[in-house]
């Protein structure tokens, strides 16, 4: 088990009157690709922008790589949001100068390359690109940084199964191998063959922290299989829907 | 860091802003030269008793729509410096754009300053070629321009022979600092009140309009009760605005300066505190 990457205590996080993050405990270690697994609105991105340093919470210790989000944490973070982040003016190659500006760990290279076998032309500019390519432009950015810590939110939701499997082929492809993949997502069927680690997320509270071998091992279940079994809800009616 | 934060957000200006900037100076020469065009039709008309009304109304053609295009360019450089101010720092920061700005390895201050720099510089560019532009178009339009910069020049020879050179230097230094740095609160201003108007969950730019007027309304009682204190505790100022006027000048911009700078404080003091420990993104 590699050093400590993230340390999380007791950290709470409030919308108002609402508690978004009730006393988060968790530690995660590098090098492993860690899978973030909750419901809708059980605080999974309300972690990931504790993480990074967009919301402060109002209690609790956060610390990666041994400090709080701050500005070396940003340096050695890269975050995928679940939205894409543009400005309208910009062409791909604005971007990249960007990244190459501000992260030393950016490698321009590998990013002009990707982009090369997408065909997304770098002078393009982002407005007259697809969703989906922009989502790709993103993506493109974030893994080709040499980072310590990937944080991912819900990065396959909303694309079709192709593209689920370019997105996930590019992340095990062009991540730090020592560094730690955090993804965000609730689509635990297609991500689950290369998590290394889960952590469960309910009601902004960390239920369970497993690897995925032993879950396999000792209780004989896919992730998949746990998650449903964790997170069933009984329909009005009774019964359950069986839909795989 | 900061340095690289205002290249790009320099950068986002070139596309929109530029052009018009260009434009506006070009289109007032074309409206000067068609109002000398006019006038010496006109003239020449006149003179020569010739009664070719085609040839006048052509003329006043071309004028007309040289002044429509005019004030149309002016209009669009006005409503774009606005327009830029406000989106550069609302979509720029407070919407998606600001997942990826507040994520970048630098501190929250130097957002703002890199977004606060540029859009002073943007006005103040803008307000240059709003003068620069109406100078041109009055070169045209007025007629005996020459005495008028002449009856400027003696002006400024009068006040500079009752003050000294020295003083009057120091005005205009001090008029110019003071309208840079009175464009610099007026970004500010607004900066700090679209932060707190992010605060409002769902309507979030009603709460920037409402946090605008407010912090006006705050700023009036607070300057008006420290005016009424100053006039109670100054001599009388009547005596200096007749008798010491070039003095007199100085010190009310340096006073003036002074609090424009502090207001720049705590609208800037404001702005990062919400931004930083408030953060509320779309």
């Amino acid at each position: 088990m590699g050093e400590v990457l993230i340390q999380c205590q007791d950290v709470w996080k409030y919308y108002g009157r609402k508690e978004a993050l009730r006393g988060l405990d968790f530690q995660l270690s590098g090098g492993r690709i860690v899978g973030l697994l909750g419901p809708n609105g059980s605080g999974k991105t309300t972690l990931m922008k504790v993480l990074n340093g967009l919301l402060r919470p109002e209690k609790g210790v956060v610390l990666i790589d041994g400090e709080e989000p701050g500005i070396y944490t940003k340096s050695v973070v890269s975050y995928l949001p679940d939205k894409t982040y543009f400005a309208d003016w910009m062409k791909v190659s604005d971007l990249f100068d960007l990244f190459q500006d501000f992260y030393e760990d950016f490698d321009r290279e590998k990013a002009e390359q990707m982009c090369e076998t997408l065909q997304i032309q770098t002078n393009q500019k982002m407005k007259i690109l697809s969703k989906g390519t922009r989502e790709k432009v993103q993506l493109i950015l974030v893994m080709s940084r040499s980072a310590k810590l990937y944080l991912l939110d819900e990065p396959i939701a909303g694309v079709d199964p192709a593209a689920r499997d370019y997105i996930l082929a590019t992340i095990l492809n062009n991540y730090n191998p020592e560094g730690t993949v955090l993804i965000s997502t609730h689509l635990i069927a297609d991500v689950e063959r290369v998590l290394d680690e889960v952590l469960f997320i309910q009601d902004g509270k960390v239920i369970r922290q497993e690897m995925v071998d032993d879950i396999r091992e000792q209780e004989g279940k896919s992730v998949d299989e746990l998650f449903r079994e964790i997170f069933r809800t009984v329909p009005y009616g009774g019964g359950t829907a069986n839909v795989r | 860091m900061l340095g690289k934060l205002i290249k790009y957000d320099m950068k986002s200006i070139s596309r929109t802003l530029i052009p018009l900037w260009i434009l506006a100076p070009v289109i007032s020469l074309l409206f000067s030269i068609s109002i000398r065009g006019l006038v010496g039709t006109a003239e020449y008309a006149v003179q020569n008793t010739l009664e070719n009304q085609a040839l006048i109304q052509g003329s006043a053609i071309i004028t007309g729509i040289t002044t429509l295009v005019f004030f149309g360019v002016m209009i669009a450089i006005l409503v774009m410096t606005v327009l830029f101010i406000i989106q550069r720092f609302w979509n720029g920061l407070l919407k998606e754009e600001g997942y990826l700005m507040f994520t970048l390895p630098v501190e929250t201050w130097e957002l703002v300053v890199s977004k606060g720099i540029c859009a002073t510089v943007v006005s103040c560019v803008s307000i240059l070629v709003g003068v620069v532009s109406c100078v041109v178009m009055f070169m045209g339009a007025i007629s005996g321009f020459d005495e008028l910069w002449n009856g400027i020049g003696q002006l400024i020879g009068y006040a500079v022979k009752a003050d000294g050179v020295m003083i009057w230097s120091c005005n205009v230094v001090l008029f110019v600092l003071l309208m840079i740095v009175g464009t610099a609160e007026s970004v500010y201003r607004v900066y700090a009140a679209m932060a707190l108007g992010q605060l409002f969950e769902g309507h979030r730019v009603v709460g920037a309009c409402v946090s605008y007027i407010g912090i006006g309304i705050a700023w009036s009682l607070i300057s008006g009760i420290f005016t009424i204190i100053v006039s109670l505790a100054l001599p009388d100022t009547a005596y200096y605005l007749t008798e010491d006027f070039g003095v007199f000048g100085l010190l009310y911009m340096l006073v003036l300066l002074l609090i424009t700078l502090f207001q720049i404080v705590i609208w800037h003091l404001m702005t990062v505190h919400i931004l930083s420990r408030h953060l509320n993104l779309e």
